[in-house]
Formats: structure tokens, sequence, C-alpha cells
């Protein structure tokens, strides 16, 4: 296994890093649409219902059955495996978010806005700050199930980490498919840690 | 006669959706440097008759006069920021340390750091918070400190009126004791107009210069604590506030309500009479009158100048008017 490691070192690094950018970007454009949905539904409830039963919807598909509707549109590739991942994580992202602004005591709510806070100065000083923990932690959610489900972008032609599983099965290379694995896991390992830290801190600043 | 600084005309309120009129025709006149508390139980109208003065809500019909100004045409948020604002759950920002929550306003107004500063440390000595907790986060405080520093956030600005509402309602019986005494201190000192919401009868007769009695949306007296107490307007303030206590009712009224002026002969300032302050409760009187072992009481007011004088005879004009009230039921 070493061995294969120095011999094909370039290689590892060049699919952790793709396997890396794919995640995070899935997750970053997940955020930004989970955020604009969340925002409508925390101010129109009217939305959540329909909001939710659709997150609920695209999430019972199947990986595989959601590569073949969306590879007609989108092709083989990196495309559609990003396209894949953000409509999965609306699913935890947008619940979260949601939630995140909802549990805000409602009591500081009332005393930002008597005490003559405007719309956008409640928002940032206090609604903001105090929604980051929560959000943060579906964030975490989201990158380590995004992180592991990367792997199977690889049968779609997109690489990452799971080409040296894939690969490595059919050839029967198991250093290879080890390798695939060891970093697979530990990348989202290490996703997970930094997002906790990043929640603890945020939880600090509210909780102190 | 002092400036009006809050007038209801005719006010109505009423929720879209409930039907329930909040409140009913409210007519009320808040002198400037007063203390108004209003008084009623959950559901009364007291907590709606607050919000419509700072415009959380609007009125339905008739209008809420600031300074002489209907608040509907005055910008909201600006019309806030002169209006402090203190609420029972105290509303502070849980993720600010005391400071940065008694700062808020300052900041936004973007005051420079040394103006901030000093403001800050005035107002932790004005609501006598312990200097060492400025920088501890609102969160490890006690509900009275965590009053103390929601007080300290609304007078941050110089607010010519400060709404409360229930403010001491979570607070053990002690410390809202020592609380009242506090504001009723800082009141006299600053001389800012309070309206001060509460279901407590004991509270609403201790703090106010006039107390407001709200049922279902309706003022149904707005007067003394003298008043209220011996000169209910009507059978719901007289059950409302009845006390089967004497000594209660004692405590809520001032020396000053029920002394015997001085007549023409005068006071002389030279008299062995024990002195006592027109402010003070006839509780407090009475103790002094037991303990000198005299007849008679001298009032005096701030400046140490006799105004009347109180003698058991007082106390029983008190008595009778209570117990008569109280024969009716």
């Amino acid at each position: 296994m070493i061995r294969y490691m120095t011999k094909h070192y370039d290689k590892l690094l060049g699919l952790l890093a793709e396997h890396m950018w794919m995640s995070a970007a899935a997750v970053g454009i997940a955020f930004a649409i989970a955020f604009a949905a969340a925002m409508l539904m925390y101010r129109r409830k009217e939305f959540a219902l329909p909001v939710n039963v659709l997150c609920n919807t695209v999430y019972a598909i199947p990986t595989l059955a959601l590569f073949s509707i969306l590879i007609p549109i989108t092709g083989l590739g990196k495309t559609t495996a990003i396209v894949t991942m953000v409509l999965y994580n609306q699913f935890i992202l947008t619940k979260s978010i949601c939630s995140a602004f909802e549990t805000i005591d409602q009591s500081v709510l009332e005393a930002a806005d008597a005490i003559g806070l405007d719309g956008w100065q409640t928002y940032c000083s206090v609604k903001a700050p105090l929604a980051l923990p929560l959000m943060l932690n579906g964030v975490k959610l989201a990158l380590s199930s995004t992180v592991a489900g990367a792997t199977l972008a690889a049968l779609i032609g997109a690489g990452g980490l799971g080409e040296l599983i894939f690969n490595g099965l059919s050839m029967k290379n198991y250093n290879q498919v080890a390798w695939g694995v060891v970093l697979s896991s530990l990348c989202a390992f290490a996703a997970n840690h930094v997002m906790q830290w990043m929640e603890d801190r945020a939880l600090d600043r509210i909780q102190g | 006669m002092a400036k009006t600084a809050i007038e209801f005309i005719h006010v109505h309120k009423t929720f879209p959706g409930s039907g329930v009129e909040a409140a009913k025709d409210v007519n009320l006149r808040i002198e400037e440097g007063s203390i108004v508390t209003v008084l009623g139980t959950s559901g009364s109208g007291k907590t709606t008759l607050l919000k419509l003065i700072n415009r959380i809500y609007d009125c339905t019909q008739g209008r809420v006069e600031y300074f002489g100004k209907d608040v509907a045409t005055l910008p909201v948020v600006a019309l806030r920021r002169q209006i402090g604002y203190v609420i029972q759950q105290s509303g502070l920002f849980p993720h600010w340390t005391v400071e940065r929550n008694i700062a808020t306003l300052p900041h936004i107004l973007k005051w420079d750091k040394g103006r901030i500063d000093k403001r800050v440390d005035e107002l932790m000595a004005l609501v006598r918070l312990d200097p060492e907790c400025r920088m501890r986060s609102v969160r490890k405080l006690s509900g009275g400190q965590q009053q103390r520093v929601g007080l300290a956030r609304a007078l941050a600005v110089n607010p010519s009126v400060i709404l409360m509402d229930e403010p001491f309602g979570a607070i053990d019986a002690i410390t809202r004791e020592e609380l009242q005494d506090e504001l009723l201190a800082l009141q006299t000192r600053l001389k800012i107009t309070i309206v001060f919401v509460t279901h407590s009868i004991r509270e609403a007769l201790k703090l106010g210069h006039k107390i407001v009695v709200m049922d279902k949306g309706e003022i149904r007296q707005a007067d003394t604590a003298y008043n209220i107490l011996l000169k209910p307007a009507n059978e719901f303030v007289r059950r409302f506030v009845s006390s089967d206590d004497f000594y209660e009712a004692l405590r809520a009224l001032r020396v000053s309500e029920c002394m015997d002026d001085l007549g023409r002969a005068g006071g002389d300032p030279r008299s062995s009479a024990p002195k006592i302050d027109r402010d003070a409760t006839m509780g407090d009187a009475l103790q002094t009158l037991i303990r000198s072992g005299q007849s008679r009481l001298m009032v005096i007011d701030a400046e140490g100048g006799p105004v009347g004088e109180l003698t058991f005879d007082s106390y029983r004009g008190v008595a009778a008017r209570s117990e008569k009230d109280c024969g009716t039921a």
C-alpha cells in the first residue's frame, strides 16, 4: 500500500483535491440556494410546506436514479455530479437554516424591534449571529454526507476519490481501492471536525 | 399643569382576525415626568396600550400623541429610539456582553468609542451594576441583574419616555422590592416619564403617580393610589383592588395624600413633633408615630419645611373609608 502511494502520490493528491473541491462547491452552491429558500419559508409560512415536500421527494430518489434523470440534461461529468449533490443537500440545509432562525428567542427579536433596530440591523447584529451555530451544524451534516456521497461521482466520469475505488475494483487492484477508501474517509472525518470546531466557536459566542 | 408626554385620544385597537377589542375608546393623558402604572389581568389590554405608544401596534381608530404629535406621522425607528423599552424576559442580546448590550443604540448611532465608554460607565453606576460584570455575558447574570442591564440599555440615549412591560414579573419578591425602590429613586432623579405595565396591585400602587386600571380593553379608572383605594370609581375597581388588609393599603398610600394640611395657624418649624417626609408611605409614618410615643407627626417637604401634620385621626379616616367601601360588598 505504501509502495502504491510513493508511486502514485501525484495521482492520489490530484484526485483528493478534485474530490474536495467538488464537495465544497456542491455544499457552497447548495447553501446559497437553501439559504434563499429558507428565508422565503421563514418570512412567508405558506412556502414552508411545498418547499419541504419538494426537498423530501428529491431526497428520496436513489443516487443512481437521479444520475440517470440528469444525464440527458447535463451530460456525463462534474456538472451532473455537483447538481445531484446540490439537490440532495437541500433536504438537510433548508431544514437546518429554517430552524436556526425559528428557534431564536422571540423576546429578543421583540426587544430589538422595540428599541429601534431596523430590519437590516436586527438581521446582521441579532438574527444572523444567533442562527449561526445551527446553520453550521447543517453545513457540517451536509458536508460529511456529500464527501461520502461524492465517491459515486466517479461512476459518471466526474472524477474524485471514487475513481480509485471503482477502477481498483474492476482491475482487482486492492491497494488502490484501499487508498480510495482511506482518503475519502479521512476527508469526511476532517471536514466534520473543521465544521464542528466552527460550530463550537459560534455556540461559544452566543452561550459564552 | 405639567406638559403632556403621551395622550391617547379615543383609541380603539382590534386585532385582525380576532374581533376582540384590545383597546376600547381609550382616553388617557400621561404627564411628562410622571410614572403611570397600567394595572390589569392578562388579556385586559394593558400591554396593547403600551405597544400602541411605540407603534409595535397601530391604532385601529383614534390616535396616540407623543409630545403633541400623532405617532402615526412620526418615523417609526426614530420614534422607538426616543422611547426606552424594558420587558419581562429582559430581551437582552444573549451573544453580547453587558457593555455591548447597554451600548446597543449608541453603537447604531455611531457614537465614538470614548463617548460610548463614558456613557456605559454612567449607566452602570445609575442602575447600580457592579463594574466587574461589564465584560460578562448577559446570560451569566441573575434575573435582577439582567433587568438592570435592560433598564440601562433603555436609558442609553436619554429617552424622554420609558415603557416597561412587567419588568419585574419574573423576579423574586425581595429583589423586586429593591428594584422598585431604585426605579423610584432613579425616576425622581431623572424626571423621566415612565409607563409601567403590571398585574401586581401592590406594585402598581407603589410605583404609580397615576394608576390606570384596565379591563377588557377599557380603562375602568385612572387615578391616584389614594383615590383608587379609597374612592374606587366602580364596582370593578373596588373588587379588583379591595384588600382585606388595612396595612396593605397603608403601604400604598402616601403621607401627602392623607395628612391634614396646615391651617392658618401654620406649622412651627421648631415644634418638637417628629418629622416625616411627605412622600413616605402611611405605613412608614405609622411606625414612626408609634415609636415616637407622640400623638402627631410633622409632615415636611423635600426642603424640610412643614407642610402638614399627621395624627391618629388621619388613620381613622383611612380606615373608615376603606371599611365603608368594604361594607357595601
